[in-house]
């Protein structure tokens, strides 16, 4: 289960953040703004081999004491984020990954929506209805 | 890592260097004193040696030394055993060193990465100033002899009547403080410290002849080896033209000036040597730094009887400058340099004949004996929590001391050889503190050695640093030791590990500390290959934080302006707007209140995604603010969307009487209806020009009451004065989630006469004014009242500005974007003219119907 869910445009900007709402939310801001960085690092490295089949999967960004950090990139340098409770140690990275497929599958549905336009904030009800399946529930 | 104006290797030879301690009779101090510097304080100028030394290692192999500098301090013994962490009082000194260093106007270098554009001074003198300070002011320990005394400089005046007395009476007292067990501190390297006789001699004053007659003496009972005949003063005490002279010691005593006033030491009594026996007198070190505690002791005394600051070395000419010089010289070569080469050989010779017999027996002793005997060594002395504490002759002791002075005197590969030799020994015997010592001086060693032999251990380092913090708990070692290696790392371009290093040592009890390493974590992080910008933000921003925290605020608003680069306007709204919030307290209590609004306005004017609860507190400070500052500027808000104006200039709408009707549609609030509009303009040109017999005049234009944006407002407006106001409308809009009570809302205007250049306008207090000519009206204001939550009451104004349509029929009005007039607020006020109302009545137009 993960506690704070982004998706960051190619031009570095956030189109979507959730975090659960107990916790302070401009802890994950930084966070996830920081982690840019290192997935940035890892693009231009990987992208040396042009016409290969690009990992998609980014794996673990970095470990602070706290949270682990996850990244992918699509194709149209689009990231998604996912930050998740170090404590949480029973998440494998089958299950991140599939966490991953799931947010891609549901981003391009919005994608796909007309009326959206690429670049915009992302609205969707469904969408956030995915996002919320996947973050750690409160009571 | 920023750049610092000191090498790695001028760092590292800086931080570790010979110790000498002085010890001066009293005329001889009065002889100094005439140039208001102890005599300590005196040579510290001339203590970095521009010529090559020359020393023999154990194997004969004549080894160059170059550049060595040597310390020099009066002695200052104490009762005080060393602690392990800074005294409140260093502490408060290193608050003040850094809080004194400020960045400089204009030292900016401006770096691209990315698409990001940041500049940013890339030097930080405030670190380097903490370091060294910090560096300076390390206790001894017992695991390193690296600032023990090596030496001891007796220093007697030749105008006393017996010398070879008073050097006796010196040697005694050094020999009783070393050797009497009492004081802890100095420590002395040998239990036989060289003693280098010093006759000063007061050229100005003296009796230049009898001088060199005690000389002459003094070189058959000591040897020419082991006393110097120094001469000074030259000049007379007195006024005299100084600006000629330059003064060297400025900045070596302008650190114990900003000590002084800080610590505002009492009356400490200084260890003088003389005949009473004052040795049982303390000397308390109130607030300062170990090292140079002393000379600033006397420096208080001094500037209590001399008063002001300034003007040292009155009675030096450059000769006496010179002589000073090739004294030190002649010390360190004939008498410092032979003294440790001969230590070494003694201890080399100890070692390898040790080394051959016993060490063997013994670590055979200890394989076969080891299981249920305790090594023989620990029954003798206590453990401390650090592990065993040696005794002073244990043959591993020796090894560390024999390493400490080679790597003094520059010798780095036996050095590195013996802390090697040290370590392994170390770490067998589980003596964690001793081992980490030894690791992070091999380490060092092995990257100065030059020509790089092997590469640099930076795990030496690692593990040095965890143990110093972990096992033995001393952060002031770890602290030492990550500021080192960071250098080092720094100067071999890896700056990741560099900057991880820093994090590490980033902890909960030193805000201070924390916010210096975090800062130049940042700085590393920028001068990567790739530059990682984020984290460097990131990073600052914690540095920001921290300095808050400890109490330095206009290095804490530095931190956070230069974050803000990063992350404006880039669409991470929570975090800029944080940011902005941050540096809008900040400047506001460094009195910035101009800067405090302007940060606070960004967070107000934009659409934001915080909760209410948030804005109001982002609203509450920015009103307080607002009110402390003076003059009256523009509120943020409401924003008002000016466009949406609507000014009516007709006479005063009355809408019934009775039963009679205005004949007039126009009104204020009424929708506007193109078509209808275009229809009465005509019916008005119809009129006109059946008025002025079939032609319309040329300067036509049709009567508007009521302008709005849908209007034609190329021409300026028509206001016949008959004593009313103008009533206005605005748009207005709230962006904010929290409600805002507005009151009272008054119209600013100006007036230009024609012709004349006098402005009128009621904007400082409202007046009334009569008019009888020709006016302009120009640009219109509002004066709000705000009123949030606690009834926090601001007057304020907003400038209503209206951009005209944008042009759109020339090729060259389409290509750019331009905007035409709006003269809706800028109408031309005329006296008073006459003019007709109709009523009409409703009957007429019922009848009308009917028939």
């Amino acid at each position: 289960m993960a506690v704070c869910i982004a998706v960051i445009a190619k031009e570095n900007y956030p189109l979507y953040i959730r975090s659960v709402p107990t916790q302070n939310e401009l802890k994950f801001h930084y966070t996830v703004h920081t982690s840019l960085d290192v997935v940035e690092e890892k693009i231009s490295a990987v992208g040396k081999s042009i016409g290969d089949q690009r990992e998609l999967y980014l794996g673990l960004l970095y470990p602070t004491e706290d949270y682990k950090v996850y990244g992918y990139v699509t194709n149209s340098k689009v990231k998604f984020v996912i930050v998740v409770d170090s404590s949480n140690t029973s998440l494998r990275d089958n299950e991140i990954r599939s966490m991953f497929r799931k947010l891609h599958n549901s981003f391009t549905d919005v994608m796909c929506n007309p009326f959206h336009n690429p670049g915009d904030q992302i609205q969707s009800r469904t969408f956030d209805g995915i996002v919320s399946g996947m973050m750690v529930q409160t009571a | 890592m920023a750049q610092c104006v000191q090498s790695v290797q001028e760092l590292v030879q800086d931080s570790f260097t010979p110790m000498v301690a002085v010890l001066c009779s009293e005329t001889a101090e009065r002889m100094s004193r005439k140039n208001r510097l102890s005599f300590a304080e005196l040579l510290r100028p001339f203590c970095r040696l521009t010529s090559e030394g020359h020393i023999r290692d154990p194997n004969n192999v004549l080894q160059s030394v170059k550049g060595l500098r040597i310390s020099v301090n009066g002695l200052c013994p104490s009762l005080k055993p060393p602690s392990s962490t800074l005294t409140p009082a260093q502490r408060q000194v290193l608050h003040h060193i850094v809080l004194s260093s400020q960045p400089q106007e204009g030292a900016v270098s401006s770096i691209s990465a990315g698409d990001y554009q940041l500049s940013f001074s890339g030097t930080t003198p405030w670190f380097e100033a903490y370091r060294e300070a910090f560096l300076q002011t390390m206790p001894s320990s017992e695991h390193e002899f690296l600032n023990h005394y090596l030496a001891c400089l007796l220093v007697v005046s030749s105008s006393e009547t017996v010398p070879f007395e008073q050097f006796l009476k010196l040697s005694q007292e050094q020999h009783q403080i070393q050797h009497s067990g009492e004081y802890s501190s100095p420590k002395w390297f040998i239990p036989n410290t060289l003693k280098y006789y010093v006759l000063l001699h007061d050229v100005s004053q003296g009796d230049d002849h009898r001088a060199e007659t005690v000389f002459e003496d003094m070189k058959q009972k000591y040897g020419s080896q082991g006393c110097y005949l120094l001469k000074i003063n030259s000049r007379s005490e007195g006024p005299s033209d100084q600006d000629q002279m330059p003064d060297p010691w400025s900045q070596y005593l302008h650190k114990s000036y900003l000590h002084s006033p800080v610590s505002a030491p009492p009356p400490i009594s200084v260890f003088f040597a003389n005949s009473t026996k004052e040795h049982k007198r303390l000397t308390r070190f109130s607030a300062l730094p170990q090292l140079s505690a002393c000379d600033t002791s006397r420096r208080a005394s001094d500037s209590i009887t001399s008063g002001a600051p300034g003007g040292h070395g009155a009675c030096l000419t450059l000769n006496d400058h010179d002589r000073i010089r090739q004294f030190i010289q002649e010390f360190t070569f004939r008498g410092l340099l032979p003294h440790v080469e001969k230590n070494i050989r003694q201890l080399n010779d100890q070692l390898v004949s040790r080394k051959g017999l016993s060490r063997s027996l013994f670590t055979a002793t200890k394989k076969w004996f080891g299981g249920g005997k305790a090594p023989e060594k620990s029954v003798a002395e206590p453990k401390s929590t650090t592990g065993l504490l040696y005794p002073p002759e244990a043959p591993e002791l020796q090894i560390r001391k024999m390493a400490d002075l080679c790597f003094l005197v520059q010798h780095y590969e036996l050095a590195y050889s013996c802390y090697h030799t040290a370590k392994k020994d170390f770490l067998s015997d589980q003596a964690m503190l001793y081992a980490a010592g030894a690791l992070e001086m091999a380490a060092v060693s092995a990257f100065l050695q030059p020509g790089a032999p092997r590469p640099y251990p930076a795990h030496y380092m690692d593990t040095a640093i965890q143990t110093y913090k972990d096992t033995c708990r001393n952060m002031v070692l770890a602290e030492r030791c990550t500021l080192l290696s960071v250098d080092i790392l720094k100067s071999q371009g890896k700056y990741a590990e560099a900057a991880t290093l820093l994090i590490k040592m980033t902890s909960e009890d030193s805000d201070l500390r924390s916010a210096l390493l975090l800062e130049q974590a940042a700085h590393c992080f920028v001068n990567m290959k790739t530059p990682m910008v984020r984290k460097f933000a990131f990073h600052m921003i914690l540095a920001g934080h921290r300095f808050s925290k400890a109490g330095q605020r206009r290095h804490a608003l530095r931190c956070y302006c230069q974050a803000m680069q990063v992350y404006q306007d880039r669409g991470w709204s929570l975090a800029e707007d944080h940011i902005n919030f941050t540096i809008g307290r900040q400047s506001f209590t460094l009195q910035q209140t101009e800067k405090a609004v302007d940060a606070f306005k960004v967070i107000l004017e934009k659409e934001s995604q915080q909760t209410a609860t948030q804005q109001g507190a982002f609203l509450r400070e920015y009103l307080y603010v607002f009110k402390v500052s003076e003059g009256l500027s523009e509120l943020p808000l409401p924003c008002i969307d000016s466009s949406a104006t609507r000014v009516y200039f007709g006479p005063e709408r009355r809408p019934a009487e009775g039963e009679k009707q205005a004949a007039t549609h126009v009104s204020l609030d009424q929708e506007y209806d193109q078509d209808t509009a275009t229809m009465w303009c005509q019916l008005e040109l119809q009129l006109v020009c059946a008025a002025n017999k079939g032609a319309a005049p040329s300067a036509f234009q049709p009567a508007q009451y009521c302008l709005h944006s849908q209007t034609d407002n190329l021409r300026r407006p028509l206001a016949v004065l008959q004593g009313q106001s103008n009533p206005h409308t605005r748009g207005v809009e709230e962006p904010l989630k929290v409600a805002l009570s507005l009151s009272d809302l008054t119209l600013l205007w100006r007036f230009t006469a024609d012709g004349d250049e006098a402005v009128l306008s009621n904007e400082d207090a409202p007046t009334a004014l009569v008019l009888s000519c020709f006016y302009t009206l120009c640009n219109v204001c509002i004066d709000l009242c705000f009123c949030a939550g606690e009834t926090l009451l601001v007057r304020g104004r907003q400038e209503l500005k209206i951009q005209g349509l944008r042009l759109n029929q020339t090729k060259e009005e389409k290509m750019s974007v331009r905007h035409g007039r709006d003269e809706r607020l800028n109408p031309i006020v005329t006296a008073p003219m006459p003019s007709w109302r109709i009523l009409s009545l409703f009957q007429v137009i019922h009848q009308k119907r009917q028939g």
